[in-house]
């Protein structure tokens, strides 16, 4: 469990972050961070994890405030980063030495990932390359089974195939005991993954809601709709974002509510009538 | 606060800087035993003229003299090789202490690092004085072989009753006083380095350097003032049970401030 309570945040030069986030983030979920370049996604992150610390308000993680760092909740959090950091020894050798900083590390899980990843464990990380260092570290991540998960564009850099079973690993990794944060621009490679978003927009946390209850206020239709909430021409003509008056389902495209909350701000004004929940 | 140590992560912790440098550590000894071929072969040195310019030294009585005339004790210096080797080998990890998400999450206390750090570069520091010690030791023995009875014999055709051969020169090892301050020097040096690279974030090496010759300046001048105006007859003595306990407790005590506030710096350390 996470909260955050009027969260401020700045770095030195004063520039403004973000301003009085509040947010809770149960277990069990997928939670799909998304934001325009600079909008502070990986600094949200960090200051989940206690790499940054807030200047004013609070984050408490798990029963613990990330910023002292103790050992405990160290040993519960994983943080795949978009920079691959890993030393330049064998990926044996990186096993050998991190695992048993993680209490609920599977080695055995680790191994099956590496192989469905096609990478050999006998290699020095220095000669693999950034995709497959990649998978190396989201290897690790899963295998540790911290109850925090946090992923800073995971995607980036996987082959095809990498990203399907990146998505296959995902769906079967979660579970009522783990919160998993992925923070993203490629929303195609996970949006079957996610069921809450989470978007940042000018310093504020303007949307956290869950896949359900937003695909409950609203749906997704091509066409021409003169009434739609928001409207972007794609290959086969409009898409749309329409109000869902009659609890019809449809697949939630998730770029295109984002491009639309980024396009229009004043659209989550309008979704507010259709009693959506913000954080404004 | 983590004040418990626990022994794993503390393992783990030295195993991140030996899995790291183990090739640096393997080959300290031999950079060390380099350095001294390089010393005692420097071109223009007795040595280097004895074995490539034989002509230089034609008799035995030239060479006797020239080996008695020679002051060697500033092969101390090779000692200078340690903290340049813990610079090498510390820097990447404290570069990570600043930058590295990864490190600074990975679930070790900064207590423990603290003391894998010191632990390490203690090791490194005793191994290398140690190396030195050993080398410098069957050096002047192999030396001492060679050439002790032809300059015995020299100083006694000179007319020296009772010949006595200065400790400075290459037939005495280094003298273990002499180890020890630069033992001292090292160890005093490092925590200001470790502190220097959590404090500048940027060209710290560099910045640590100025620093060391801001300080090496304001006790040369004090040094110098002190001197100038002494005007008591008071002596402290330096040797003796009780100044060395005091030099070994205050020492203790600034490497235990030091590397507590590099404890701290870690703990407020954002990344």
């Amino acid at each position: 469990m996470i909260e955050i309570n009027n969260l401020s945040f700045h770095y030195k030069n004063n520039v403004g972050i973000f301003d009085n986030i509040s947010a809770a983030l149960s277990a069990g979920h997928i939670y799909g961070l998304l934001g325009l370049n600079g909008v502070g996604k990986t600094t949200f992150l960090k200051l989940i994890c206690g790499l940054l610390f807030p200047k004013t308000g609070t984050v408490e993680t798990n029963g613990f405030m990330p910023s002292k760092r103790e050992v405990t909740f160290l040993s519960d959090v994983y943080f795949v980063t978009d920079e691959v950091d890993l030393p330049p020894w064998t990926i044996s050798n990186f096993l050998d030495t991190y695992s048993p900083l993680y209490r609920k590390f599977d080695q055995s899980y680790f191994d099956s990932i590496l192989a469905a990843f096609q990478v050999d464990r006998r290699e020095k990380i220095k000669s693999l390359s950034y995709g497959q260092r990649k998978k190396v570290n989201i290897a690790f991540a899963l295998a540790t089974n911290t109850s925090l998960l946090l992923m800073d564009e995971p995607t980036n850099g996987l082959d095809i195939p990498s990203k399907t079973q990146f998505r296959k690993l995902m769906a079967r990794h979660i579970s009522s005991e783990k919160t998993v944060i992925i923070s993203t621009h490629q929303i195609r490679d996970i949006h079957n993954l996610i069921d809450h978003l989470l978007i940042l927009q000018e310093q504020r946390l303007v949307l956290d809601e869950s896949l359900y209850e937003l695909s409950r206020k609203i749906k997704f239709q091509p066409g021409t709709y003169p009434n739609a909430l928001y409207s972007e021409a794609g290959l086969n003509g409009n898409n749309n974002i329409l109000p869902n008056t009659d609890d019809e389902a449809s697949s939630f495209d998730i770029e295109l509510f984002f491009n639309a909350i980024s396009r229009q701000p004043d659209l989550l004004k309008k979704f507010t009538n259709i009693n959506f929940q913000n954080h404004e | 606060m983590n004040k418990h140590v626990s022994g794993i992560r503390l393992v783990i912790a030295l195993k991140e800087l030996w899995i790291s440098n183990r090739i640096l550590v393997y080959s300290f000894p031999l950079i060390i035993l380099f350095c001294f071929a390089i010393y005692y072969l420097w071109p223009g040195g007795i040595f280097y003229e004895k074995w490539f310019n034989p002509k230089a030294f034609s008799t035995k009585e030239a060479w006797s003299k020239a080996l008695l005339a020679t002051y060697t004790t500033q092969r101390v210096f090779i000692l200078f090789i340690i903290p340049i080797y813990l610079v090498i080998c510390t820097k990447p990890l404290l570069d990570r202490l600043n930058k590295s998400e990864r490190t600074n999450l990975t679930p070790i206390t900064r207590l423990e690092r603290t003391l894998g750090l010191t632990l390490f570069v203690i090791g490194i520091t005793c191994l290398g004085v140690a190396c030195f010690t050993l080398y410098d030791h069957v050096i002047v023995a192999w030396f001492n072989k060679l050439y002790y009875e032809e300059a015995i014999r020299y100083l006694e055709a000179q007319g020296d009753l009772y010949p006595n051969i200065s400790r400075q020169t290459v037939l005495f090892p280094i003298q273990i006083n002499i180890l020890g301050i630069a033992f001292m020097m090292i160890l005093l040096l490092l925590p200001l380095y470790f502190l220097s690279l959590v404090f500048f974030r940027k060209n710290s090496v560099i910045l640590f350097l100025g620093l060391l010759v801001i300080i090496m300046i304001t006790l040369a001048f004090f040094l110098r003032w002190l001197f100038a105006h002494e005007t008591s007859h008071i002596s402290i003595p330096i040797q003796g049970v009780f100044p060395l306990t005091l030099t070994i407790l205050l020492l203790a005590s600034y490497w235990y401030l030091a590397m507590a506030t590099f404890y701290h710096k870690l703990k407020e350390k954002e990344i």
